[in-house]
């Protein structure tokens, strides 16, 4: 009897989803969480840092399929590295283009996405050695999946330190009106430690616990069924 | 027939290929995009200047608008400014473009065009790296009518927050006059002024909370730069004389 998890994933649906959740890089394989770390206290930057992410990761695996068999094994790393940084580079001209001001605030973190584990991972795990489509749909999954859990995080942060959602942004809402000295004097105080990089170890930490404990506790009824 | 893909001859060939390829496309779209960059670059410049000088009254102008009043009302002062002792020349940082503009009410040349205010450019080392920005003063260089930052790297929603209209706008009418002997010109942060015998007395501003060394860091070089551009103002008498000098 085979194990399911052990048998190759080629079909294109199902790359995807694999990578969405069963094997989300956050909060399964704890990839890529440095950016989270910084990008995510409002929600507008992380939202274009994870579009950053899903393009460069669908896209790259995409590349990297195409040119399978004809990447020297011994160069392999360096080819798929290059390919990233094109991806990032591209990215990073599109934001610069139509997001300029958002562009300041997120420019160092977009160029770092060169280095995120999960984008490298999911090139060296399948897109060398599956076909095209099932390869952009493991990225997108992946990309999806890191998208899926930072912006929670950041919705999470900016409420608690800011108290608004997609703020500077033409949809910004102010949820709750922070204390301000002299100017409006509520019961609200913005939490300063959900702005600044800890924070998010706090809130980053919480989403994978509660990620994990509702994907096992799923598992383990799943497994109970098949075993009657 | 599979290409050899370890030999080394396939290996270089490879690699200046690919290298080359990538390179290539990434150029073009480099070079596609410059225009739309730069004048992004420059939109966001003018924008910040019409700000400073209040000249967008609150509201957030169109693009298209903040060209036009930034071409009709705003031109670079005509003269270099220079401290009168050291000689090193105040509006001029890099070399570059960074100058003292002046503000109209009407554009140049139409005969009563009347000086708004000076915004000069002000500068320093934040609490992660440099900080750029101007600041707008009346032209009797008493009162501040803004002030604006372009560039810093601050934490985003503590020193960042130096960009918010919400703390600029209390520099807004600030006293900016000479202060008396042992004081500044403008104090950010510490004790609120209790009385208008105190030094602080129409020159406080109140620090940003959570950001004690981006407030501080701006209070420095703020109080360095207008006392500069006092200087070399009082150097070059007629170069500021409220008129527009053409």
């Amino acid at each position: 009897m085979t194990n399911p998890q052990q048998q190759p994933i080629t079909r294109p649906g199902r790359a995807m989803l694999v990578q969405l959740w069963r094997e989300n890089p956050i909060f399964r394989q704890v990839l890529g969480i440095c950016s989270a770390l910084a990008v995510t206290n409002l929600v507008f930057n992380t939202a274009l840092m994870c579009a950053g992410l899903i393009w460069t990761t669908t896209m790259s695996s995409l590349t990297v399929s195409l040119m399978r068999n004809t990447i020297p094994r011994r160069v392999r790393v360096m080819v798929q590295v290059l390919i990233i940084a094109v991806y990032v580079i591209v990215v990073d001209i599109v934001f610069r283009t139509l997001f300029f001001e958002t562009h300041k605030d997120i420019a160092a973190y977009v160029g770092l996405i060169v280095t995120n584990c999960i984008v490298l991972g999911r090139l060296e795990a399948f897109a060398s050695k599956n076909r095209p489509l099932a390869s952009a749909a493991d990225g997108l999954g992946a990309g999806l999946g890191y998208s899926l859990i930072l912006l929670s995080v950041a919705a999470v942060r900016e409420l608690l330190g800011f108290g608004t959602l997609l703020k500077n942004t033409a949809w910004e809402t102010v949820v709750l009106r922070g204390w301000e000295p002299g100017v409006y004097e509520t019961w609200w105080r913005n939490w300063t430690i959900m702005v600044i990089p800890p924070g998010a170890f706090f809130v980053l930490a919480v989403a994978v616990w509660a990620a994990r404990a509702w994907s096992l506790r799923q598992e383990a009824a799943a497994a109970k069924e098949a075993r009657p | 027939m599979k290409p050899p893909v370890n030999s080394p001859a396939y290996v270089l060939a490879f690699a200046a290929v690919v290298a080359t390829a990538f390179t290539a496309a990434i150029m073009t779209l480099h070079a596609l995009t410059a225009p739309a960059a730069e004048r992004n670059a420059t939109l966001y410049e003018q924008r910040a200047v019409v700000e400073v000088f209040g000249l967008a009254a609150g509201r957030k102008l169109t693009d298209r608008q903040v060209l036009e009043t930034y071409r009709r009302r705003i031109r670079p002062l005509s003269r270099r400014l220079a401290d009168p002792q050291t000689g090193a020349v105040f509006n001029d940082p890099d070399g570059a473009s960074a100058r003292t503009l002046v503000a109209t009410t009407a554009p140049a040349g139409s005969g009563r065009a009347e000086v708004v205010g000076y915004a000069f450019p002000v500068w320093g080392v934040g609490f992660w790296a440099r900080i750029d920005g101007y600041l707008a003063v009346t032209p009797d260089l008493r009162r501040v009518i803004g002030i604006v930052f372009v560039r810093h790297s601050e934490t985003p929603g503590l020193g960042g927050r130096l960009t918010e209209p919400a703390w600029r706008g209390r520099f807004a009418g600030l006293d900016v006059s000479a202060p008396r002997a042992g004081g500044k010109y403008i104090y950010i942060g510490g004790e609120r002024p209790g009385s208008p015998a105190s030094d602080r007395h129409g020159r406080h501003v109140d620090a940003i909370t959570g950001a004690t060394g981006t407030s501080a860091a701006v209070e420095k070089f703020l109080n360095e730069r207008i006392e500069q551009f006092r200087r070399a103002a009082a150097g070059a008498p007629g170069a500021l004389g409220g008129a527009v000098d053409e």
